[in-house]
């Protein structure tokens, strides 16, 4: 066992070397969307098909597209450097909700991407996409 | 990192399965210990202009999570591998000799075990949801070795080990071979290395050809398996170089939306046993979403390698190459019954 927890007790160690070393060097942070544009071709990197109109959170960390087809919704979030994009069609969301005065908070059913957050400080805005979002969910229930 | 093979079989033997324990086997632990210092090298290396790395700070650390749960299940469950090894070299067929030239010998028949190990594990989903693990971080550096499966040695691809130890290998040898082959694999986890001389890029894997398998672009798809000499993919029809007008994307085809280390783990095998419960399905069905390629789907609408290949392909106007062999696994499954 003891070299087990040596192991582990490297791992432990290691992990907290490099937490050092990326802030030490403020290595990542970096994606962020620049605009719309941006985030529909990232998006449809992923789907090519896809075409709509985009809006970007506040953070820039993340967009909702409005897609011209089907009446899905696409999701574009900062993973690390990288975007991930989902089309959140009915089944796909199973909460939206206000986390705060200007978050949308969602819950997906899939474990492998349980929820995010978008930041939207336009209270117009906020509120059409958190209906929709909704209404998205009432479509499953 | 990974309690390596070696000192897996120090930690049996002391168990009362007494066998010599070389003294390789310390060199072995070192050498782990070692390569573990290229990660901060080669994030300060990054952070200057010349070197290419692309380190996240929660990804970076989700891959550490994962090495713990990696290291504390072989922990416990190393005795698979360990008992399994020893029992067949109890019943071997010949004496093979603890030497240079049977070291040699069985570092490339334990490669060619690896390579097949590597390429089931890409090809049938039970496997694939243990194995897949390594592949779900959309990044690609040095700390992507961390990113290792929990469940390895419960998946049942440990027996592939048995046949070297039945034919007469040592299994200390075995185990020495199984930990120099993963610390080979270490330093081609990089983006900071281009392309290695033609020679070397011929006979070994390199990061070019390690990049080209963690992408999940579908030309690169199920592609360079090897562990250390690329001729098993060269041989078995599974090579596939790395393209300059075609980055490497990767990751997965349906990538993680968490850091969770818990999640990355097991995603799979969640995903797994939702599909397994769906309901309507016949026995031939959920033996295709248990042992069919990654992506088999019983209603016909796969997302396999083969149908991501014809996809991408009919959308481009052009062929792919062929030659990465994830079709043929896919065509076995397809014989697992459809309903379109």
């Amino acid at each position: 066992m003891s070299e087990l927890a040596i192991s582990i007790a490297v791992n432990v160690g290691l992990g907290i070397a490099l937490l050092g070393i990326l802030r030490w060097k403020r290595v990542g942070d970096t994606a962020r969307l620049a605009g719309a544009p941006e985030a529909i071709e990232l998006f449809a990197r992923q789907f090519p098909a896809a075409a709509g109109e985009a809006t970007l959170a506040d953070d820039g960390q993340s967009a909702l597209l409005e897609l011209n087809s089907d009446g899905c919704i696409g999701l574009l979030q900062r993973h690390g450097r990288r975007w991930n994009a989902r089309m959140l069609a009915a089944g796909e969301v199973s909460s939206a909700e206000l986390k705060d005065a200007s978050t949308i908070k969602l819950k997906f059913d899939d474990f492998a991407w349980p929820h995010t957050q978008i930041r939207i400080g336009d209270a117009d805005v906020r509120l059409r996409w958190l209906q929709r979002l909704q209404a998205l969910r009432a479509r499953h229930a | 990192m990974r309690t390596s093979a070696c000192a897996g079989y120090s930690a049996y033997k002391r168990s009362g399965h007494g066998m010599p324990d070389p003294v390789y086997f310390q060199a072995a632990a070192i050498a782990q210990v070692l390569l573990l210092l290229l990660i901060p090298l080669e994030i300060l290396l990054a952070s200057g202009p010349r070197f290419k790395a692309e380190y996240d700070t929660h990804d970076t650390l989700a891959n550490v999570g994962v090495s713990v749960g990696s290291v504390f299940f072989w922990g416990i469950l190393s005795w698979l591998f360990f008992g399994g090894v020893t029992f067949a070299y109890a019943h071997r067929c010949f004496d093979i000799p603890f030497t240079w030239w049977s070291f040699l010998l069985v570092f490339a028949l334990d490669d060619c075990r690896y390579y097949w190990w590597h390429r089931i594990g890409h090809r049938s989903r039970w496997f694939w949801a243990s194995h897949g693990v390594h592949h779900s971080s959309q990044h690609f550096n040095l700390s992507t070795n961390l990113r290792q499966s929990w469940t390895s040695e419960f998946s049942g691809l440990v027996l592939l080990n048995v046949p070297l130890a039945w034919i007469g290998f040592h299994p200390a040898a075995i185990a020495l071979a199984f930990s120099v082959n993963l610390l080979y694999q270490f330093w081609i986890h990089t983006e900071t290395i281009d392309r290695m001389p033609r020679w070397f890029e011929w006979l070994l894997n390199t990061p070019s050809h390690h990049r080209v398998h963690h992408g999940s672009n579908p030309r690169y798809l199920d592609a360079n398996y090897a562990g250390v000499f690329m001729i098993w993919d060269r041989l078995f029809g599974t090579f596939v170089p790395e393209q300059a007008d075609e980055p490497v994307r990767y990751g997965l085809v349906k990538n993680l939306g968490t850091f969770n280390p818990v999640r990355i783990a097991l995603h799979e095998y969640v995903a797994m046993a939702r599909d397994l419960m769906r309901p309507g399905l016949t026995w031939k069905h959920r033996m295709g979403y248990f042992f069919g390629p990654p992506g088999w789907r019983h209603d016909g609408r796969h997302a396999t390698t083969a149908a991501l290949r014809a996809a991408e392909a009919q959308r481009r106007g052009v062929a792919l190459p062929a030659e990465a062999a994830g079709d043929k696994s896919d065509r076995l499954a397809t014989g697992l019954g459809t309903t379109t």
